[in-house]
């Protein structure tokens, strides 16, 4: 994002107050000592510019929103956005979206001004991406990331094994283009912490923040697998570049191995993932 | 000088991708934390100076600004007041608390800006920062911040109104 973003967001009766500055956000308990509650209006949403099911060229056979190369996606995503974020009044929008949802995001035929639709609205898009517009024309590139630069805080690239050679060449535009830049990595046995801790050491340089996720089984992920939290916290970097999903959380308040500094709050208290083909508001992408 | 209350703090997260969940705690190396949002505060009202040229930042205990504290460590350690000592309900008790309210603060924020700190002092804050009381977590903090010149007071002040006023606001600049 080009210029500076300051923000804030007071609910007296959350116990609640934030402010946002260029993509960081500082929570504060109003009454000390007292939790914050449920926000209600979220501090930031995952909107879902596809839907269930929708467009994407990644094939993964474990998605949990069930995207296809032939999915569908929503045609008046810009319309409905400025419908619903444009009649919140500045306290009660939010600070930050996360795209797309579901879905691949560039492959939605008005991306561009899905991202440009909330920069207007004050509110900071963020989207993930599985990175396979990096084998695109160089002049799509050029757009896209120009584009990034201009209205978004910042990109996560996602690394699934199968498409490694994309991902890695988008983190390398990212990184050329100076756009902030997360990787995200789905968690579940022994080996899949490997390739992450290989990921991570190799790449470091690329990312500021690495998102793990846990797999879960919802969509085209049928077969039940362990998550290997044992093994992860075994082997945990001593660092503060690891961030993690909120469907860890199980695992975090139950971890016994002491490696973790972290607070935390309730999963859904300042969140909310809003369907933009149904316009239902959920309180979380696990819903399907 | 202006503290920034570690403890309503609730938590620090930077951009969100995919509702990630994890915030580091707010105390120790959470200082840096802080040095950003001060720095992004500056730059919002108007400065273009680095963080660390306007103010003297540190994590302290709160409890060095106790002036009981003080008293008890002074008393217990056998080092003398630079004034005279009094009791509870002889005529000069009073000026003797108040001499105690103020040596406390200056010894304290002597303390933040690295001005002339004892090694008694020294001992103070690391016991002030020592889990006495066993129950395994350790004593609040408190960030304290002090402006390295007169000039920079009334962007401090601004800084603290703008983190700890109740009305919410919002701009963009740019």
């Amino acid at each position: 994002m080009e210029h500076a973003m300051v923000k804030s967001k007071h609910y007296s009766e959350s116990n609640y107050k934030a402010i946002f500055i260029n993509g960081r956000t500082y929570r504060f308990a109003i009454r000390e000592g007292v939790l914050i509650t449920k926000l209600p209006y979220p501090e930031f949403y995952d909107v879902d510019i596809f839907g269930f099911g929708g467009l994407c060229n990644g094939k993964c056979p474990y998605c949990y929103l069930s995207a296809v190369p032939n999915g569908g996606y929503v045609e008046d995503a810009v319309e409905k956005i400025e419908e619903y974020f444009g009649v919140m009044s500045e306290n009660e929008r939010p600070f930050q979206v996360a795209l797309p949802g579901s879905g691949e995001g560039y492959l939605h035929p008005e991306f561009i001004e899905i991202l440009e639709a909330f920069y207007n609205l004050e509110i900071m898009p963020n989207y993930t991406t599985n990175g396979m517009w990096s084998y695109k024309s160089k002049n799509y590139i050029n757009y896209l990331m120009t584009k990034t630069k201009e209205f978004c805080g910042g990109v996560a690239v996602t690394c699934h094994s199968h498409l490694s050679k994309y991902w890695i060449q988008a983190l390398i535009y990212l990184k050329e283009y100076d756009i902030k830049t997360n990787i995200h990595f789905v968690i579940s046995d022994e080996k899949s912490v490997c390739e992450f801790l290989d990921i991570f050491d190799k790449w470091y340089e690329y990312f500021d923040s690495a998102v793990l996720l846990p797999y879960g089984v919802q969509g085209h992920a049928k077969k039940e697998k362990e998550i290997a939290w044992d093994y992860l916290m075994n082997n945990f970097p001593e660092t503060t570049k690891i961030s993690f999903g909120a469907n860890f959380y199980s695992y975090i308040i139950n971890d016994e191995s002491g490696k973790l500094n972290l607070s935390l709050y309730k999963e859904k208290d300042f969140s909310g993932f809003l369907d933009l083909s149904t316009m239902q508001l959920h309180e979380s992408s696990w819903v399907f | 000088m202006f503290v920034l209350d570690l403890n309503k703090i609730h938590s620090y997260v930077d951009i969100i991708t995919n509702s990630s969940t994890v915030i580091y705690t707010w105390s120790e190396n959470s200082v840096d934390k802080a040095r950003h949002l001060l720095q992004a505060m500056l730059q919002l009202f108007g400065s273009q100076k680095n963080v660390d040229d306007v103010f003297y930042i540190k994590s302290v205990p709160e409890s060095i600004f106790e002036q009981y504290e003080l008293r008890e460590y002074m008393e217990n350690s056998d080092i003398s007041f630079p004034f005279k000592v009094c009791q509870y309900g002889e005529p000069d008790y009073k000026e003797y608390s108040e001499n105690c309210a103020n040596y406390t603060k200056t010894l304290a924020n002597n303390f933040v800006m690295n001005n002339n700190v004892s090694e008694w002092y020294l001992g103070f804050v690391e016991k002030m920062g020592e889990d006495d009381d066993y129950t395994g977590f350790n004593p609040d903090t408190h960030l304290v911040i002090i402006p390295k010149d007169k000039k920079y007071e009334d962007i401090s002040k601004k800084m603290i109104d703008f983190l700890y006023s109740t009305e919410h606001d919002g701009t963009r600049d740019g």
